[in-house]
């Protein structure tokens, strides 16, 4: 079974890959649709829409990050395992 | 335009993002290689002797991304590394930049940052060949 440690990472892998693949598209598109019979709005519009993607998976990686500190403060991500009685508490009533 | 062909390696054990990075990066006019270990990226720096390298710190098997810089370093020394984390791991970049790292890129990482980056690192090779 994974760690809570090996979970945070793949997560955060995923969202890697979102950024880097709108990112590369984008990139692409500019330059494949240099000139190329892609109407400019339709062009401008995936573009847009490709930067945006780019900056959600942005925002959840930090987002993931706040949880991540809340988790590892609590627990040991490696083990499982509450850190301290006041820990489980504070796990119980969450 | 790149005058001669900048070799860049990427050292990431997430295959999608090699494929992503050569993607990139070929279209820019670069040689591109990848390796999905640290092993497998000091086989192929000896071999290729890559301008600059993208190196994943935290790798899940065999040699981390760290220990991986320190035998580039060795074998290669005018290679210009740059090494990839997450926010959690400064205390890595600092130790990376000791050990000779040019730069770092925290995931997730965007486009423009990589781009940057990366030829941030190309324009010291220029300068170090005029």
């Amino acid at each position: 079974m994974a760690t809570i440690r090996e979970i945070f990472h793949e997560i955060g892998n995923w969202h890697n890959k979102i950024t880097m693949c709108a990112g590369v598209t984008k990139e692409m598109l500019k330059r494949e649709y240099k000139d190329r019979p892609l109407p400019k709005e339709a062009k401008d519009t995936l573009i847009k829409k490709l930067s945006e993607l780019e900056q959600y998976a942005v925002g959840a990686d930090k987002v993931l990050l706040q949880l991540k500190g809340i988790i590892y403060n609590k627990v040991n991500p490696d083990l499982g395992q509450v850190k301290n009685k006041g820990g489980a508490k504070c796990l119980k009533r969450r | 335009m790149l005058k001669k062909k900048i070799k860049l390696m990427v050292l990431d054990d997430e295959r999608d993002i090699c494929e992503f990075v050569k993607a990139l990066f070929r279209k820019k006019g670069f040689s591109v290689s990848s390796a999905l270990s640290g092993n497998e990226a000091i086989r192929k720096i000896k071999k290729l002797k890559p301008d600059v390298a993208l190196l994943d710190i935290y790798l899940k098997k065999g040699l981390d991304g760290l220990e991986a810089l320190k035998k580039i370093r060795e074998i290669s020394p005018l290679c210009r590394c740059v090494m990839v984390t997450w926010d959690s791991a400064v205390s890595k970049i600092k130790e990376a930049k000791a050990m000779g790292a040019v730069s770092y890129l925290v995931k997730p990482i965007t486009i423009t940052e990589l781009l940057r980056v990366v030829y941030r690192a190309v324009s010291g090779i220029r300068k170090r060949g005029k």
